[in-house]
C-alpha cells in the first residue's frame, strides 16, 4: 500500500493549505514558487519551501521526487495529490452522495473536499497528457463549481485528461453546451447495474435512479460525451449480464466501453460481502454470453478486477490492470506467474477466505 | 402505456416475429401480440417494449434517441467509394462453361484497359477515398496485365491510400509478378475452385493438367503466405444435396475456412446453356438448407470452423445494425455508391452482375464511364428501385429490415422490375433463409445459436449469445 495522505510535523508561514512539487536537494528552490526541495533518509523526508519546513515519514520506502503535494499546515496534513510515478492519481472532490449502492466501496459522508483553488496549481505542475481521476462521492453534485474548474483548468492546460466517475443523475439538457466544450478530454466512467429498472434501483437505493440515469445518459451521448459503462458484477444481477449486455449493445453503442467489474472488499461491499459477492472463478457463464453479445455489437468489453487466473482462458484477452497501484496486490503463489505484469492483482483489503476458490500462478 | 415505433409481426412456428425498421426484433405468444394491438400491455410488457427499442416514453428522450440513431445505423450507405472492382482486361486463357463474364480470347484485341482508363481510374482513386479502400481485380483473367496492377499499387503507395487488393485468378500460372505482389500483407488472392480436381476439370480447365496446376499453386500459396492469404469460391452447377456435400468435404479438406454455396448464376454465357436454371429454385433452396445443416453439424460436432458466407451475411443483417456494406442484402441499396464496377472499357456498372447483362444484350446497366463521368439522371431513375422500404411488396414484410432489394436480378431473370417480389427468385430464396433462421431461434437450437456465434464473429471458441428473443 501506498501511503498518499501523510502526517507532518514542522513549522509554516502561515496556515494558507498551499501546493508544492518536491525535489531532491536543491537548496536554491525556496526562491521558487511551488518547489519544495527535499532530503530522504531512508523513509523519513524534510522538506523546506517558501512557505515553510517541515517533515513526514513513509510507511515503505519510496522516492517522492517529482510529487505534487497539497499540503494543510492546520491539520497538519500532505496529500500527494499527483504522484509521478503513478497512473492512479485521483481527486477525491466530496464524500456526498444522492445514492447509496449496497456495494458502495466510499460509503458516503458529509464532507466536501472543494479546494479547487489548490487542485488548480496542482494539475497546472502536472506532468505533460496526465490522466486524472476525479471521484467522490457523486462529484457532479458539484457541478456548478466543478464545470467551470475543469473549463478553467483544460483551458490553460488542454494536454490533460479526466476520467471522472458519476452517477449520471444529475446532467441537464441545459449543460450540453458546457459539456461540448470538454469533450474530447473527459471520459465519463457512469454505472449502469440493471437492464430492469427495479434492480438497479434497489442496488443503488434510490427510487427512480434508472429513469434519471437514462435521461443522464441521453445528455451525455447527445452531447457528444465520451462514457464508460461500469457494470459491478454482483448476486443481484449476474444472471442478467446477457440482458444487460443487450441493453448496452442496443441503447449505450455510442459509449466508449463497457467495464464489467468486481466487487472491491470495502464499505459497504465488505458488510454485504456474503449476500453480493459472486465467485467468478467458479461461475463464469452469464460474463462469457455478455461478452459474445457486445462482441458482435463491437463494443468494446473489459473486465474490470478480475484477476486473470480466474477467468476462462478464452476470455482472459478481456481482463485489465484495473486496480491502483495504491491499492492493489499480490498474492503469496503471484510469485513466479508469467501473467502477473498483465494481471490486476486483488485489493489491498482482499480476504482469501471470503475471495475466489479457484486461483493459481499461471 | 409507451409510445410504439411502427412494427411488422410474421407467424413462425408458435411464436409471433416482431421486428421493426431498426431492425429490432422478438418472438411473442399471440396473447401478447392482442394486448399490443389492443392497447392493454402490462407493466412489464411496457418495460420490455423500451428495452427491445420497440417503444419511448417521450419524443427525443432516451429510448427514442437510441431508436434513431439504430435507424441511421441500419440505413446509412456510406457516401464514399469503399470497395472497387476493377477489369483491366476481359481476356482470359481458360473457357470455363458458364463463363459469367464472357470472356473475350487470349489473343483478342481491345479488351484491355487504354492509358487513358488507367490514368482516370488513379485519379479516380486519389480522389475518392479518404479512409479504407478495396480493390478487386477481376476479369478476364487480371494476372495477363501484371503491369497494370502493379501501377496501381505502386500508385496506392505512393499515394498513401490505405487499400487491400485481391486479385480474381484462375490460378493456372503462378508468375514471378504475383508472387512478388503476394509478399505484401494487404495483397490476397480470390481463386475458383469447383471442387475435386475431376469436377473442376469438367466444369473449367478441361485438362487435367492444368487442374493439377490449379491446385499445386493454391496449395503453394497457402503453404508460403499462410492459409488466409487465398480464398476460393465454387460454382455450383449440380443441385443436389449430395453433389454440394462433396463440395463441403473437399473445401475442408483443402484448408478453406469459409464458402459461398450458392447456384450457378443465371448470367453470362451462363443464361445461353443453363437456361433451365430460370425457374428451378426449388431444388436448390432445399438442397441448400440441407448443406447448411450439414456445415453446422460439421462445426458443431467436429470443429470444422467453416463459414458459409450467404448465412454470414443474412445473419449479419439481423444481428448487427450497422452491417449495410454488402450489396447483395441490403435496402437502400444506392447503385456506384460505395461499391462500384469498372469494365474492361471504363465504363461504370453497380454490379459484375449488371455489367454480364449489358454485355450480353439484355438490358443496358451501364451508369457511367472512367473518363466521362456518371450519368445522374440513370443512377437517379435506377435507385428508386432499390428501396424495399418504399416498395409495396415489402412494406409489411416483418423480414424487411434485414432483407435486401435487388433490380437487377429481377432484370435479370424477369425482364422486369415490377414482377410481384413473392414470384422472385431474391425474394424466395431470402424469405427461405429467414424462415430457416427465425425458427430456429424460436425453437432455441443450441447447434444454431453455436454456429450464428461462429458466423457473427468468426470465433467459434466463444459462448454462444443467449439473449433471450421469446417473449411471454
Amino acid at each position: 500500500m501506498i501511503d498518499l495522505k501523510l502526517n507532518i510535523q514542522g513549522t509554516f508561514q502561515d496556515s494558507t493549505p498551499f501546493v508544492i512539487k518536491l525535489k531532491k536537494g536543491n537548496k536554491d528552490g525556496h526562491s521558487q514558487k511551488h518547489i519544495g526541495s527535499f532530503s530522504k533518509k531512508g523513509k523519513d523526508i524534510i522538506v523546506s519551501s517558501g512557505k515553510g519546513n517541515f517533515g513526514f515519514s513513509l510507511t515503505n520506502d519510496e522516492g517522492v521526487e517529482d510529487d505534487i503535494c497539497i499540503v494543510f499546515p492546520e491539520t497538519k496534513t500532505l496529500f500527494r495529490q499527483i504522484r509521478a510515478n503513478s497512473h492512479s492519481n485521483t481527486i477525491l472532490l466530496t464524500e456526498q452522495c444522492d445514492q447509496a449502492c449496497i456495494m458502495c466501496s466510499q460509503p458516503p459522508k458529509n464532507k466536501i473536499y472543494d479546494y479547487y483553488r489548490l487542485y488548480r496549481e496542482a494539475l497546472l505542475l502536472a506532468p505533460n497528457e496526465s490522466v486524472i481521476g476525479i471521484t467522490g462521492g457523486e462529484p457532479t453534485l458539484e457541478k456548478e463549481h466543478l464545470f467551470p474548474f475543469l473549463l478553467d483548468v483544460l483551458n490553460e492546460r488542454p494536454d490533460l485528461k479526466f476520467h471522472i466517475l458519476s452517477n449520471a443523475q444529475h446532467f441537464l439538457n441545459e449543460d450540453i453546451e458546457m459539456l461540448d466544450k470538454m469533450n474530447s478530454s473527459i471520459l465519463w466512467g457512469i454505472p449502469v447495474y440493471s437492464h430492469d429498472p427495479q434492480i438497479h434501483d434497489e442496488v443503488v437505493g434510490k427510487q427512480g435512479a434508472y429513469k434519471q440515469l437514462l435521461s443522464g445518459l441521453n445528455v451525455l451521448f447527445k452531447s457528444g460525451a465520451s462514457v464508460e459503462i461500469r457494470t459491478v458484477v454482483l448476486e443481484q444481477n449476474f444472471n442478467d449480464l446477457p440482458l444487460i449486455a443487450e441493453f448496452i449493445s442496443k441503447h449505450a453503442s455510442l459509449c466508449a466501453m463497457w467495464a464489467i467489474m468486481q466487487l472491491e472488499d470495502i464499505g459497504y461491499a465488505k458488510m454485504n460481502w456474503d449476500h453480493l459477492f459472486i465467485d467468478t472463478s467458479k461461475r463464469f457463464s452469464p460474463i462469457a454470453n455478455a461478452i459474445s453479445i457486445t462482441n458482435i455489437n463491437t463494443i468494446n468489453t473489459k473486465l474490470y478486477n478480475f484477476p486473470i487466473c480466474t477467468i476462462p482462458r478464452e476470455y482472459q484477452d478481456y481482463a485489465c490492470k484495473s486496480i491502483s497501484d495504491w491499492k492493489n496486490q499480490y498474492l503469496d503463489f503471484c510469485g513466479d506467474c508469467r501473467k502477473r505484469s498483465e494481471c490486476c492483482g486483488v485489493f489491498d483489503w482482499y480476504d482469501e477466505k471470503k475471495g475466489f476458490e479457484m486461483m493459481g500462478a499461471l | 402505456m409507451a409510445e410504439l415505433f411502427p412494427y411488422t409481426f410474421s407467424l413462425i412456428g408458435k411464436k409471433i416475429l416482431l421486428s421493426n425498421d431498426a431492425g429490432d426484433f422478438f418472438l411473442s405468444s399471440e396473447n401478447f401480440l392482442e394486448r399490443l394491438i389492443n392497447k392493454n400491455c402490462t407493466k412489464k410488457d411496457n418495460e420490455f417494449l423500451l428495452r427491445k427499442g420497440f417503444a419511448y416514453n417521450e419524443a427525443n428522450d432516451f429510448y427514442y434517441n437510441s431508436h434513431l440513431l439504430r435507424l441511421k445505423q441500419k440505413k446509412q450507405v456510406a457516401g464514399k467509394i469503399s470497395y472497387v472492382i476493377a477489369i483491366p482486361t476481359l481476356r482470359c486463357d481458360l473457357a470455363c462453361d458458364y463463363c459469367q463474364v464472357s470472356r473475350a480470347s487470349i489473343n483478342a484485341k481491345g479488351f484491355d484497359w487504354t492509358d487513358e482508363i488507367i490514368f482516370a481510374f488513379k485519379k479516380f482513386i486519389s480522389g475518392s477515398s479518404d479512409r479504407k479502400l478495396k480493390i478487386e481485380f477481376q476479369g478476364g483473367e487480371p494476372s495477363l496485365r501484371m503491369d497494370i496492377i502493379e501501377d496501381v499499387v505502386e500508385h496506392c503507395d505512393k499515394e498513401g491510400i490505405d487499400a487491400e487488393f485481391i486479385i480474381c485468378t484462375n490460378l493456372s500460372t503462378l508468375s514471378e509478378s504475383l508472387r512478388k505482389l503476394l509478399e505484401r500483407k494487404d495483397f490476397f488472392v480470390s481463386t475458383s475452385i469447383d471442387g475435386p480436381a475431376k469436377l473442376h476439370t469438367d466444369n473449367r480447365t478441361k485438362d487435367e493438367f492444368i487442374t493439377a496446376s490449379v491446385l499445386k499453386n493454391y496449395q503453394e500459396i497457402q503453404s508460403t503466405y499462410g492459409s488466409g492469404k487465398v480464398n476460393a469460391l465454387p460454382t455450383i452447377t449440380n443441385d443436389s444435396f449430395e453433389a454440394i456435400r462433396n463440395i463441403i468435404d473437399y473445401y475442408v479438406s483443402i484448408g478453406q475456412r469459409s464458402i459461398f454455396l450458392r447456384p450457378v448464376n443465371y448470367q453470362g454465357f451462363a443464361r445461353k446453356t443453363f437456361a433451365a436454371a430460370k425457374d428451378e429454385y426449388y431444388n436448390w433452396i432445399s438442397s441448400y438448407q440441407k448443406a447448411l445443416q450439414y456445415i453446422f453439424d460439421l462445426n458443431f460436432n467436429d470443429s470444422a470452423q467453416i463459414v458459409e458466407v450467404g448465412f454470414e451475411v443474412a445473419i449479419k443483417r439481423i444481428f448487427l445494425p450497422s452491417y449495410n456494406s454488402h450489396v447483395d442484402l441490403r435496402s437502400p441499396n444506392p447503385a456506384v455508391r460505395d461499391y462500384l464496377v469498372i469494365n474492361y472499357d471504363g465504363d461504370l456498372y453497380p454490379s459484375d452482375e449488371a455489367r454480364m447483362l449489358s454485355r450480353i444484350r439484355h438490358i443496358d446497366l451501364k451508369m457511367g464511364n472512367i473518363v466521362s463521368g456518371i450519368n445522374a439522371k440513370i443512377l437517379k431513375d435506377f435507385n428508386w428501385n432499390q428501396m424495399n422500404e418504399i416498395h409495396e411488396d415489402c412494406i409489411h414484410c416483418a423480414y424487411k429490415p434485414f432483407c435486401g432489394i435487388d433490380t437487377i436480378d429481377d432484370l435479370s431473370r424477369y425482364n422486369r422490375t415490377d414482377l410481384p417480389k413473392h414470384e422472385t427468385y431474391f425474394c424466395k430464396s431470402n424469405m427461405s433463409t429467414f424462415d430457416n433462421i427465425f425458427s430456429k431461434i424460436e425453437q432455441n437450437d443450441p447447434v444454431a445459436f453455436f454456429n450464428i456465434q461462429g458466423h457473427l464473429s468468426g470465433d467459434f471458441s466463444l459462448k454462444p449469445i443467449m439473449a433471450n428473443w421469446l417473449y411471454d
